[in-house]
Order: structure tokens, then C-alpha cells, then sequence
């Protein structure tokens, strides 16, 4: 009984091991094996571990059968490349099709895989966490060992004043705790070296690491720059090392030890900018991780006693954060990509299936000479592997040197695309592709001549079968559904992209320059509202220069700009208490308990005025506000939500209870931007008392913006030939700026529409040429016997036609259905708008009957001698 | 005398000396070579395809237990024997073992 148990394992086992093996010879095999094994077993000695055996024999037989398999292919595939040379525009053809549609494909997932799929370019890289919590790093590991992390570590960035080195400059500062760059991310210097604990202690960290990009554009990347001292503010440091660039910080232009006193990070933390990132230990998730930091919090809590708020930390997967909502717009490109490539398949099916019927009496001669059906559906197949593979190869070549047009498109906002690159996971994708989209268009071809018999193929006259007729048919209408929907898709990005361009901003912005100052401490005092005399007469004595100059019209001065850095958010009380109601809260409207939320500004009188953002009700700001009795302005979003149904004139607000009430005076349009995410938001605006360390001011002029840009630097360093000056752009071009992602999808989404009508055009071309070409016997005989001309031209436009017609009608639907996903894309445009889904229809049925009447055309010129010659 | 005799590897002298010395079936060869089965038979698949061995079912009138498929067993060619003989000369040349049972 043991024994015949283990005999069937041993049999079972055998008959898998059997079940990769070619079919011709597995039923030998398995017999011989099966054979032993059941005598073996009746010797009474045991057999399972033969099995093992077995298995390594399979693999033998099936790599061996390969190898015999390529051999006997070597001739075909040498014939197959003589046949496809002889027809060098049926070639190139195809090849160019295939290597658009794999290069485009291969090079769109080489963004979509850095930035949504490989894992973060760091050791661990998939386990990052962001933990956000009101202490540092340091406290988290001493205040209660964390269990589930295994590295920690912290940044915050900041503009400083790069002084000493050249002009003055703004530049990123990226603060890292010691174990940051070396632990956590694992980055090797280019130059020198990174962080030592001891340099994050207070007061010992006077050093720095330049950037690549700094390195380069400001040292003139000399290797001697190790031992050089900068000044970052008012500190000297010295540089230690060059860093290539950080790819999830990739903006920052030099890093320094954050010195991790609790006040620096208390102070930090309250201004929200430090962000901590944590390695979580191989095999825990995030819920583990939150469940550890919340014991971790509880023991930190009584450790540091009453002079700390209790504290609780949030845990996110890192990648999420980073990539946000670009995550569904690259899968959307990635969906048109992949129907481009569809078409481009589909395109070089349809051509190797009607040149597989041209090639009829070839396959005759050959069975004749004794070639079997199998043979010649091998070498069909390998004719399309042939041309796979060349177009592969090309269309990774094409990807190759796309991606450098592509990385020049890619818009800073989306992170990890300075990542993006041609590596081996993009190389195994391009290859996969160039398999898989062989054998779709492969297989097709090599099935039919397989199903035909050689009587059959003998027997076969010149005209097209009916079955094939319909395989043309419904391979092509498939074609025109993809185009049209993704035509659709298109179309609505390029009327989101118009109407955000066109979009009523509620001021004018043609001829407005920003201007931002950050006036360091060291040399104008201490930030904030406070001590602000020495800002305030630079102020003074800079903004009748900058009126002075040609073309400027009026200077005003605030904190920040409406749609620029306006992240300060203020909550306050509202007199009479709140009246908010459920149906008030809109974007960016906020309340809690009987505080509401504004963002806030502080602008002197002549701001709104320069600005061009009027009044609704009320009256603007005067010189007379500024120390006299508190007004405020909100804008029409803040009076609508907090005061809905009434005027908000003549209302107050005070911050907290003991605070001062304020009173409104006046409504400002509100600011509207589509790219602009801060706006939509309630706004409140107070009169700028004093200045303050980060300052805007905005000039409005009548000429050439470079001239007056020039200008204004030259006002500013007459007065402080130290103080940088950060990029001073128009807002025209911070408008234009922030319409960068809109762009980067609508031009990517437009080129793959366009390459798909190409392609689908083409498509229709052929298949209609060919197919009229196997019809000169009928249209010559339908002359002959006196048709029409016209007629007939009408007759072959109405059969094409109707293919197109029905592609073009699902198309539409599916655009219609699709196009739901690309709703939060869009601007001023429903996804279902009727007059886009017209135009499409009206592209594509224009486009395919010219790419159907030139051959329709020819039809029509067949005559009697031609169906002679033909026959 | 061909390149291909000469580079007769040690195991499948020892699988061909096994069988001219009456061992047919493929387990048989195993007991006799020592060699693992997951060695013994591509030995005799690729012996086989170069034509040095033959292989023959075992004949249907053995009376066999129902359900036992018949086994295989394999028999040395002429050509086989030759090559055989060219390798162990060889090996004996060399003064190394003549490879039977490892």
C-alpha cells in the first residue's frame, strides 16, 4: 500500500515535469519514465526521489528541442529578411510604425516608472515614511526607542542669501540631521564628504555641501572648492563636499547640519517646514509603524514633563506624499501611449495579413516543394518576429533619444522626473513590448496560413474571402475607435489648456513685474513685523527710485502676492459669532468652533491699485490707515462664506478673545487663477504697519519688461550692493509658469492623437489599396459592362465608409465613458462637450475619406486589359 | 577518429560501458554507473541523437502488471562501440581511471 503511494506521487510528479516539454515528445517520455519507475517500485525500493531526476531530464529534452528549433530557423529567419528586403516600402512601413509606437511607449513608461512604480532610489526605498509630529527626530529615539524604524532622520528648506561668491544669490538650504544624507538616503558625495554627528550639535555645524548644480554654475566645478569658505546669510561656512543632485529634493543648492536644539526645532516645527523621514523595518506596514509612535508619544509625553505639549505623530507612505494626484494623469498618458501602440499593432496586422493573401501562390510553389503547412506558418510568423525585432530595436533607439526631448518637457512639479532615464527595468519593458507586440501581429498571419489546407491554398483564386473581408474589417474599425477616442481626449486638453490661458484672472496682469526681497537679519534686523526700522527705510528710499524710472507706472508693497507664497493662514473671531452654515463651505473655506480661517496678507495703499484688483464695495486702503484705527479688506470669497446674505462692511474681527476688534472696510475681487491652487480662497487683507523680512513689490509698467528688470536691480544695489535679488519675473510669467503641467499633458496627449490619426490613415490606405487592388477583376467587369465612373468611386467610399463610421460611433463612446477619468484635468470643459465630440467626428471621417479616395479613385481606372493582366 | 570521440566526457563512457556490459534500462544504467538520473538520461538522449546507442519498447508479449507502461532499453551501435573503445584507449593513455562506476 506504502509503496503504491509512493508510486503514484513519483508518477503524478513525473506527468507535471512532463507538462513543459514540446507536445511531439511528451507522451514518449512520460512512458519511458513512468516505465522505470514502475519497475523500480515493484523491486520494492524507493522511487519519489527519481522525480527530482525527472525534472532536470524535461528541462534537458525541452532547451535541447529549443536549440534543435533555432537551428532549423536559422534558414528561415536568413529567407525571411531577403523577402522583407525585396519589399523595402512593405518594410520600412511596418518598422516605422512599430519603432513610433514601442519608442513612445518605452519612453512614456520610463517616466511612469521612475516617478509611480520602481522604488525610490535609495536603500529601502519602497519602506520611506513621512512622520509628522511636534517634535524632532532626536526626541522621537530618546524620548522611546522606536521599534518599528529603523533610520530617522529630518530636513527643512529654506532661501537664504548666498553672499561672497560672485553676485549675491538666493538659494535653497536644505537643513539634514547628521544621519540624513549618509544613513537614510545613502547619497555619496561627488567631492569630499558628508555630515558627522558632531557637526549637527548647536554652534558647531559651520560647514556646507554645494550642490552639483552650484557646484557647476557658481565654482565653475573646481575641485578646489573643498576648504573654501561661503557665507550663507550672515555664516560663514566651509565647504566640505559636492552632492549630486537629491531626487526627492532635487531644488535644494546646498545643505547644511541642522543644528537640533529643541528651540530649532520647536521653532521649525511651528512653521510646519520640518519633515522627518523614517526607513521602516523590512516587513512592517504603516499601521504598525503609527501603532509604535503612539506608545513611542505616551512615554515621551511624561519624559519631558509639563514644559512640552503631548504630542502625536501621523505616518505616510512617502512615495504617496510625494507623488500625489500626478499619479492618475501619468496613467493616463500611459493609457494613450499603450492605444497608440494598439493602432501601430493593428496597423501591421491588417498589412501582413493582406500581403499574407498576395502571397498566396508563393505558398503554393513551396507546398508544392514540399514544404508542410507547419513550415510555412513558421516562416510567416518569423517574417513578423523579423520586422518585431528590427522595430524594437529602433523604437528603443527613437526611445533613447526621446526621452531627451521628453526630460526637457517634463515640468519640475512632477517629482522624480529628474530621475527619469533609460535603465535595465526600461530596457526589459521595451523588450517585452517588441515580444509581445510580435507575436499580436505575428500570430494572426501564421494562424491563418496554418488553417489553410494545401488544397485550399490551392484552390484559393484572386478574390478576397469573405471571412477575411470582415477580419480587415473589424481590425480597422477597431483602429478608428482608438483614434477617435483618443482625438477626444486630446481635444478637451487643448480647450482646458485655451480656456486656463484665456481664464479672467480678476486682474490685469500684462505690465506688472514682482519684485521679492528676502532682507537677511544680520543686516536688517530682526524678522517678523518687529524691529523693522532699518526695512522699513530701504523700503522707503527704494520705491521712489523704482517710480522714477521710464515706464513705471505705481509700486506697491505687500507680504506676498495673491497666487505666490501666500501660505500665512490667520483664523480669527468674527463679531456676532460665527455664521458659517454647512452650505458655505467651498474651496479653501474654513471654520472651527467660532474661529474662521483667512489667508493674510499685509499690503500698503497702493497694492490693490498696482495690482489691478478692484473693489467691489467699501474703498480700498489710504495712507491714513497705516497707525490709525484698524481696518481690514476681504475678499468677494471670504464675504460670501462668513458673511452669506449680507454686506460684511462695517464688521469685525479680532484674533482671539483678548485681541483687538478690526473692522471691514471694503470687499476685493477675489483673485482666480486655474493654476494657481491658492485661489478660490478666503482672503483677508491688512495694512502693511511695517515691513517685514520677505517682501513683494509690484511694479507696474508701460515697456519692454527686460529693460525695467534691469533697472530695478540696479535701484536695489545702489542702496544694498549685498542684498540678492531672487528671480524678478512678470506675471504673465508666473501665470504661464504655473500652467506647466496643463501643458506637458496637452502636449503629450495631442502628439500620441496625432500620431494615431496618422497611423489610422495609413491604415486605411493600405487595407483600402489593397483590397481594391484584389478587386480590379470586379471593377473592371462592372466598366465593362457600362458602370459608372462616379458610382463606382461611391460604391467603394460607402463600403470603407461604413467600417470608419462604426469605428468613429464606438470610439465616441468610448471617449464618453474614458473621458470621466479625466475630469479632474479639465478647465471650462464638460468631458461629454458636444462641440468637441462634433469636431472629432468630423477630423476623422475627413481624414479617412482622403485616405480612402485616392484608392477608390484608381479603382474606378481599372479596365478590361487590367483584369486580363491580373488573371 | 573524429574531434567528437576524443571529447567523450567521463560520465557517458561510464553510461556506454555500462550498457555494453548488459545494463539496458535507464535505472539499471543508474545503479550500475552511480550516476544520478537527472545525468544518466540526457547522456542517453544525446548518445541517441549521435547515434551510438539505439532504443527498443519492451516487447508487449512480456507479461507485464496492468497498468505498467513497458520500459525502454537501450543497446550499443557499432558506431557507439567504436567510440567507446577510442575513449577508454584514451584514458588509458593518460593514465587515469577508466570511468565504470563512480
Amino acid at each position: 500500500m506504502k509503496r503504491g503511494v509512493e508510486r503514484w506521487f513519483a508518477l503524478v510528479a513525473i506527468r507535471i515535469a512532463s507538462l513543459i516539454m514540446p507536445g511531439s515528445l511528451r507522451v514518449k517520455w512520460r512512458r519511458e519514465w513512468a516505465g522505470e519507475i514502475w519497475a523500480r517500485s515493484d523491486e520494492g525500493r524507493p522511487v519519489i526521489w527519481h522525480a527530482l531526476g525527472a525534472y532536470r531530464h524535461s528541462v534537458w529534452v525541452s532547451g535541447d528541442a529549443l536549440v534543435s528549433l533555432l537551428r532549423r530557423s536559422r534558414g528561415d529567419v536568413r529567407y525571411a529578411i531577403r523577402t522583407l528586403r525585396r519589399r523595402p516600402l512593405f518594410t520600412l512601413t511596418v518598422v516605422a510604425t512599430l519603432a513610433l509606437g514601442i519608442g513612445a511607449t518605452t519612453a512614456v513608461f520610463s517616466v511612469v516608472d521612475k516617478v509611480l512604480l520602481a522604488p525610490l532610489p535609495y536603500p529601502g526605498g519602497e519602506r520611506l515614511v513621512q512622520v509628522t509630529a511636534t517634535y524632532t527626530p532626536r526626541d522621537i529615539k530618546q524620548g522611546g526607542r522606536t521599534t518599528t524604524l529603523e533610520a530617522l532622520e529630518a530636513y527643512t528648506v529654506a532661501d537664504r542669501n548666498l553672499i561672497g561668491s560672485g553676485t549675491p544669490a538666493v538659494v535653497q538650504e536644505g537643513s539634514v540631521t547628521s544621519g540624513f544624507l549618509s544613513d537614510l538616503l545613502d547619497v555619496s558625495p561627488l567631492l569630499g564628504r558628508t555630515f558627522t554627528t558632531r557637526e549637527n550639535e548647536p554652534g558647531l555645524g559651520s560647514v556646507a555641501i554645494l550642490a552639483e548644480s552650484l557646484w557647476r554654475e557658481r565654482f565653475g566645478a573646481s575641485v578646489d572648492v573643498i576648504g573654501r569658505t561661503i557665507r550663507i546669510d550672515d555664516q560663514p561656512r566651509e565647504i566640505i563636499g559636492v552632492l549630486p543632485e537629491v531626487a526627492i529634493l532635487p531644488l535644494v543648492d546646498v545643505w547644511t547640519p541642522a543644528d537640533l536644539s529643541l528651540d530649532w526645532a520647536r521653532t521649525r516645527t511651528r512653521f510646519g517646514s520640518l519633515t522627518t523621514l523614517a526607513r521602516a523595518r523590512a516587513g512592517v506596514d504603516l499601521e504598525a509603524v503609527r501603532q509604535d509612535l503612539a506608545t513611542v508619544s505616551e512615554g515621551a509625553g511624561s519624559e519631558f514633563g509639563s514644559t512640552v505639549e503631548p504630542w502625536r505623530a501621523e505616518v505616510f507612505d512617502y512615495r504617496s506624499l510625494l507623488v500625489g494626484d500626478v499619479e492618475a494623469n501619468l496613467w493616463i498618458l500611459m493609457g494613450a501611449v499603450v492605444a497608440v501602440l494598439l493602432i501601430a499593432c493593428v496597423n501591421i496586422a491588417n498589412l501582413l495579413l493582406a500581403r499574407g493573401v498576395e502571397r498566396t501562390p508563393e505558398l503554393v510553389l513551396r507546398s508544392s516543394l514540399g514544404a508542410s503547412i507547419g513550415d510555412l506558418a513558421r516562416q510567416v510568423f518569423l517574417e513578423g518576429a523579423v520586422l518585431a525585432g528590427v522595430g524594437g530595436l529602433v523604437g528603443m533607439g527613437l526611445a533613447w533619444v526621446g526621452l531627451d526631448v521628453l526630460m526637457a518637457w517634463v515640468p519640475a512639479e512632477i517629482p522624480l522626473g529628474s530621475t527619469t532615464g533609460m535603465d535595465s527595468r526600461v530596457l526589459l519593458f521595451g523588450f517585452s513590448v517588441t515580444v509581445f507586440t510580435g507575436v499580436l501581429f505575428s500570430v494572426l498571419p501564421a494562424l491563418r496560413t496554418g488553417k489553410l489546407s494545401i488544397g485550399r491554398i490551392r484552390a484559393q483564386n484572386a478574390s478576397i474571402g469573405r471571412h477575411e473581408k470582415m477580419r480587415g474589417a473589424v481590425l480597422l474599425g477597431l483602429e478608428v475607435a482608438q483614434a477617435t477616442a483618443l482625438l477626444v481626449a486630446a481635444i478637451l486638453m487643448v480647450t482646458t489648456l485655451l480656456h486656463k490661458k484665456d481664464a479672467d484672472s480678476g486682474f490685469n496682469p500684462d505690465g506688472i513685474i514682482f519684485v521679492h526681497l528676502n532682507m537677511p537679519t544680520y543686516d536688517y534686523g530682526r524678522g517678523g513685523f518687529t524691529d523693522s526700522a532699518l526695512r522699513d527705510r530701504f523700503v522707503e528710499e527704494l520705491k521712489p527710485r523704482i517710480v522714477a524710472l521710464p515706464g513705471v507706472e505705481s509700486v506697491g508693497v505687500g507680504t506676498a502676492t495673491p497666487f505666490t507664497g501666500m501660505t500665512f493662514m490667520t483664523a480669527l473671531q468674527q463679531e456676532g459669532g460665527p455664521r458659517v452654515g454647512s452650505s458655505n463651505g467651498g474651496l479653501g473655506v474654513a471654520s472651527e468652533g467660532d474661529l474662521i480661517w483667512f489667508a493674510q496678507l499685509w499690503v500698503d495703499a497702493q497694492y490693490l491699485a498696482t495690482l489691478g484688483l478692484p473693489i467691489v464695495s467699501g474703498r480700498p486702503f489710504r495712507d491714513s490707515d497705516r497707525g490709525g484705527s484698524p481696518v481690514v479688506l476681504i475678499n468677494e470669497t471670504a464675504a460670501a462664506a462668513f458673511w452669506p446674505g449680507e454686506s460684511a462692511l462695517g464688521w469685525r474681527v479680532r484674533s482671539g478673545a483678548d485681541g483687538s476688534w478690526t473692522t471691514i472696510v471694503g470687499v476685493v475681487r477675489d483673485f482666480e487663477h486655474p493654476g494657481i491652487p491658492t485661489a478660490g480662497q478666503a482672503e483677508i487683507y491688512s495694512p502693511l504697519d511695517a515691513t517685514p523680512q520677505l517682501v513683494t513689490l509690484l511694479v507696474r509698467f508701460d515697456g519692454e519688461a527686460d529693460v525695467i528688470r534691469q533697472q530695478i536691480q540696479r535701484a536695489i544695489w545702489a542702496i544694498d550692493p549685498d542684498l540678492p535679488i531672487p528671480a524678478v519675473r512678470t506675471a504673465r510669467e508666473v501665470l504661464a509658469a504655473s500652467l506647466g503641467m496643463t501643458e506637458f499633458y496637452t502636449l503629450l496627449l495631442g502628439l500620441f492623437a496625432g500620431l494615431a490619426i496618422l497611423l489610422t490613415s495609413v491604415g486605411i490606405y493600405g487595407v483600402m489599396a489593397y483590397s481594391v487592388a484584389r478587386r480590379t477583376r470586379e471593377m473592371g467587369i462592372r466598366i465593362a459592362l457600362g458602370a459608372d465612373q462616379t458610382r463606382l468611386t461611391a460604391v467603394v467610399l460607402r463600403e470603407a465608409m461604413g467600417v470608419v463610421g462604426t469605428g468613429l460611433i464606438i470610439g465616441l463612446l468610448m471617449a464618453r465613458v474614458g473621458s470621466r477619468i479625466m475630469e479632474s484635468l479639465l478647465f471650462e470643459v464638460e468631458p461629454t462637450d458636444p462641440f468637441t465630440y462634433g469636431i472629432v467626428a468630423l477630423v476623422v471621417s475627413v481624414t479617412s475619406v482622403a485616405a480612402v479616395w485616392f484608392p477608390a479613385r484608381r479603382a474606378t481606372k481599372a479596365n478590361l486589359l487590367d483584369v486580363l493582366r491580373a488573371d | 577518429m573524429t574531434a567528437r570521440t576524443r571529447r567523450m566526457s567521463p560520465p557517458t563512457t561510464a553510461v556506454l560501458r555500462a550498457i555494453v556490459e548488459g545494463s539496458s534500462y535507464g535505472f539499471d544504467i543508474m545503479d550500475a554507473t552511480g550516476l544520478p538520473s537527472g545525468t544518466v538520461y540526457p547522456i542517453l538522449s544525446r548518445t541517441e541523437k549521435r547515434g551510438f546507442v539505439v532504443s527498443r519498447w519492451e516487447d508487449t508479449a512480456v507479461e507485464r502488471e496492468p497498468g505498467r507502461p513497458p520500459r525502454r532499453y537501450y543497446t550499443v551501435t557499432p558506431a557507439g562501440s567504436d567510440a567507446l573503445s577510442v575513449a577508454v584507449a584514451h584514458f588509458r593513455t593518460l593514465g587515469e581511471p577508466i570511468p565504470s562506476r563512480s
